[in-house]
């Protein structure tokens, strides 16, 4: 039974204006959330609070029986991971190479070894002996999603937190559905949660099964998509002209952008 | 085998074999010249270019940049350093290897030149040959007029790839004109100074001096008079230049008497124009 | 993950670092070989010599290669810039400016510490900067860019100051100061060495401990924030061991340029950006970067010297061109 990560009443302000207001959220063990809003909501700020590189003016927040800022470094670093939305590396260096650097938390003994599970997983495995940085956009956000899954990796399979922003942003049809679904499966036994940014408010509909609203820094809407993905909720938030229909398969709502 | 004998005689009996000697500083070389000791010199440093055959030896650096296993290559038994080498680690090295290190010590002032020429000529054991050199310069120094002279005499620098600047005091520059009796135009100001136009106007000099080189470097004399603000001094305005020989002057050695008094009667031929 | 090429690199390169040692240690201004040192008793003359004036001046282009190199490595994995060198914050700056200061205003001093007087002025100017630059830092919550900012002003302050000190000195003294900026290895004596040695492998030692750290500050501040690493103090620390280094090796032999900001670079290309490969890797190619240019520079113009820092990039200046032709993708 995995801990819980509960965020009460953080606040957080930057050059005098609010960018988290008094926000409340509860993660637990095996959910699948997404995190949606309008830019400049707040979203990847929140992510920052909820991994702990960011520190609230006030309120806090808790994974398992301690405030992040309570655990040690290292091993926070093994029981959660985060993948940012930009990953630049100055020098050269191979695919394999930084798929290992998730592991360092973790002492030298498996490395090799749980990378190349990692990478087959995430198929990236072709891209081992490449240079990272001449990569395209979508292999590198494959072999970043390795090196996180990587960081949790513990007894076959990753356990623990996973956050990521923008996942997807580069991938094609065919990986985004194989990343999608690779997260939905390894969500299953309960070990892992994983918490994502997503633009794409249809694969957020597909794939979470927690929405989570935020507008101008504040949690405004939260549940299932069914319940949060509604016209009237989303127009009110983007401001866009929407249509929400069921969609035959799967009964998820599915928004249109009227143009 | 022989090669130590050789060693050991170099270094036990240094009165019966023949002395090497490097010579450091320009003045300490050309006193050695002087004395008619040149034939123990092996070496010199890169600012000993007088007299002509000195140029002709080995050239062991610049003063302040010796490299010790070079000099102890050349199997010294004596180091004449001009004072200004020192403090240095590296002769320190060598004194330490056993080789005799002698400073000779000396200030810009005329009355250090006997002096010098002294401590060179008892590390030499060449006393006599000194005693003689002193007298000489010591004549010298006396035939020069005691009496001061107002006349104003500027220094002027040019180095390439410099700007063009006045000797002020606390220069070797202004050391030799007050040895001559004269004034420094620039002399209340330190060190060397960038020439402005208003600075040189209002030091006013009679006379200008500048080295052989500055003189190239500038382009000629025709040049010399555009600098800023010397067209309007008396100097400029009766073309007053004396051109010296820069290392005799300023150097502080053996041919500084007479340079002086070049200067000297210099500035008084100006009075009777 | 062990590299097998890099170990095989390393290893090559040491051994090739011992056998130039040994060819250094035989050729000089005086015809020592380390044949005829075997043949003759100890106490012959040119024992002395190989032993005070060969021998450290051989260790001493080692330690110095060494840490110039790390040193260099070090900077532009933490501030992520291949053109970042030892000289970015400003160190040798200040040590220069120091240098200047004793050289230009006329101290009486007894001889003996008159004779150290550079070495010492220019590690105090060394370790001013480094306090200033860290209490800045704090004041400027430890950013990086600020700190290269603090850096830069200090480069320019302090060669204001140095042309200042130009300016009101005689031409003995400018001489002196030039000829220090382009670096000379011939203040080599066994005291400043062990001092050399005593800073310098204690503090190489403790950054091939922190390689693996270095490696992970690659991925960005705040990814290695999240793979568990203390970004802040990891930077100071590294930047400190970093000044360490360089502020050593300049109080002793003046400016040598080159060393810090092309050896990594070039180790890189062979090597690989792993640092616990990289930074021996850079040890030992400044090492022996540093031992030919000082060989080279005691041997060519017998009885003087060359300044060492003129032949580094000689030497330097070709060889790196020759790599980045070489290179068939593009350059980092």
């Amino acid at each position: 039974m995995m801990e819980m990560l509960e965020a009460t009443g953080l606040c957080l302000a930057r050059d005098g204006k609010t960018v988290i207001d008094n926000l409340d959220v509860t993660l637990s063990g095996g959910e699948r959330v997404a995190l949606i809003g309008p830019n400049g909501a707040g979203k990847s700020t929140l992510l920052r609070l909820l991994t702990g590189f960011l520190a609230p003016d006030r309120g806090e927040c808790r994974l398992g029986d301690r405030v992040l800022s309570a655990w040690p470094r290292e091993q926070l670093a093994r029981r959660r991971a985060v993948m940012r939305q930009q990953n630049n590396l100055t020098f050269t260096q191979s695919a394999q190479s930084v798929v290992a650097m998730g592991r360092a938390p973790w002492p030298e003994k498996q490395t090799s070894q749980i990378v190349a599970e990692v990478m087959q997983l995430t198929g990236c495995d072709s891209l081992a002996y490449r240079d990272y940085r001449q990569l395209s956009g979508g292999e590198q956000q494959r072999v970043q999603l390795a090196r996180v899954l990587a960081q949790l990796w513990q007894e076959g399979r990753p356990r623990g937190w996973l956050f990521l922003d923008e996942p997807t942003s580069a991938l094609d049809l065919f990986w985004q559905q194989q990343t999608l679904r690779l997260l939905r499966q390894l969500t299953r036994t309960g070990d892992l949660t994983v918490c994502t940014v997503l633009h794409d408010l249809n694969l957020a509909s597909l794939w979470a099964d927690r929405i989570l609203l935020l507008h101008a820094g504040r949690l405004v809407a939260q549940g299932s998509p069914q319940t949060v993905m509604t016209e009237k909720t989303l127009t009110r938030w983007y401001q866009a002209d929407l249509q929400v229909v069921s969609q035959a398969e799967s009964g998820k709502p599915h928004i249109q952008l009227r143009v | 085998m022989k090669h130590l004998i050789l060693l050991w005689l170099l270094l036990t009996l240094p009165s019966l074999a023949a002395e090497r000697v490097v010579s450091i500083g320009g003045d300490v070389t050309r006193i050695i010249y002087a004395l008619d000791a040149q034939s123990q010199l092996v070496a010199r440093d890169s600012t000993s270019l007088r007299p002509a055959q000195a140029a002709r030896l080995p050239d062991v650096g610049y003063m302040r940049q010796l490299n010790a296993e070079g000099i102890l290559a050349l199997k010294p038994t004596l180091v004449l350093a001009s004072a200004q080498a020192k403090p240095s680690l590296v002769l320190q090295q060598i004194a330490r290897a056993g080789v005799r290190v002698v400073t000779v010590s000396g200030d810009n002032s005329l009355q250090a030149i006997p002096q010098k020429i002294i401590t060179v000529g008892q590390a030499l054991q060449r006393e006599s040959e000194a005693q003689a050199l002193v007298q000489q310069i010591t004549q010298q120094i006396r035939q020069l007029p005691q009496q001061s002279l107002p006349v104003k005499v500027l220094y002027i620098m040019a180095n390439s790839g410099m700007k063009t600047m006045a000797a002020g005091n606390q220069t070797a520059a202004d050391g030799a004109i007050r040895s001559a009796g004269l004034e420094n135009a620039m002399g209340s100001v330190p060190h060397y100074q960038a020439l402005s136009q208003e600075g040189v106007i209002a030091a006013a000099p009679d006379l200008v001096m500048i080295g052989e080189d500055g003189l190239k470097t500038l382009g000629g004399e025709a040049q010399l008079w555009q600098l800023p603000g010397l067209a309007l001094t008396p100097a400029g305005q009766q073309h007053r230049l004396l051109i010296i020989d820069t290392q005799a002057l300023l150097g502080f050695g053996l041919d500084t008497p007479q340079a002086i008094m070049k200067l000297r009667q210099a500035a008084e031929s100006l009075n009777h124009d | 993950m062990i590299n097998g090429n890099a170990l095989q690199g390393l290893t090559l390169m040491l051994i090739f670092l011992l056998v130039a040692m040994v060819v250094a240690a035989n050729l000089g201004a005086m015809s020592l070989s380390v044949r005829a040192l075997w043949q003759a008793p100890l106490s012959d003359l040119i024992w002395q010599i190989w032993l005070n004036i060969r021998l450290p001046r051989v260790l001493l282009a080692v330690a110095i290669g060494m840490a110039l190199a790390v040193s260099g490595a070090v900077m532009q994995g933490v501030f992520r810039n291949p053109l970042a060198d030892p000289g970015l914050l400003g160190i040798s700056s200040g040590a220069g400016l120091a240098v200047a200061l004793a050289i230009v205003i006329p101290l009486a001093l007894p001889p003996q510490l008159a004779l150290w007087l550079p070495m010492i002025a220019a590690f105090i100017g060394s370790l001013l900067v480094t306090l200033l630059i860290f209490s800045f830092s704090r004041l400027a919550e430890g950013n990086l860019s600020r700190l290269l900012l603090v850096g830069i002003a200090i480069n320019a302050l302090c060669g204001a100051a140095v042309g200042v000190l130009s300016w009101l000195s005689d031409d003995q003294q400018l001489r002196q100061l030039s000829l220090w900026g382009m670096g000379s290895l011939s203040q080599a004596q066994w005291p400043a060495l062990l001092i050399c040695l005593l800073l310098i492998l204690p503090a190489l030692l403790l950054l091939q401990s922190r390689a693996r750290h270095l490696n992970l500050l690659q991925a960005g501040e705040e990814d290695a924030h999240y793979m568990g690493i203390d970004v802040k103090r990891t930077q100071h620390q590294l930047l400190v061991l970093s000044a360490l280094l360089v502020g050593t090796a300049v109080s002793v032999s003046g400016v040598i340029g080159f060393v810090g900001l092309v050896v990594p670079h070039v180790m890189r290309f062979c090597l690989g950006s792993d640092h616990r490969w990289l930074l021996p890797g850079s040890a030992l190619a400044g090492a022996i970067l540093l031992l030919l240019a000082d060989t080279l520079a005691r041997t060519l113009v017998v009885p003087a010297e060359m300044p060492v820092g003129l032949l580094t990039s000689l030497i330097g200046g070709p060889w790196f061109l020759w790599l980045i032709l070489r290179q068939q993708r593009g350059f980092e």
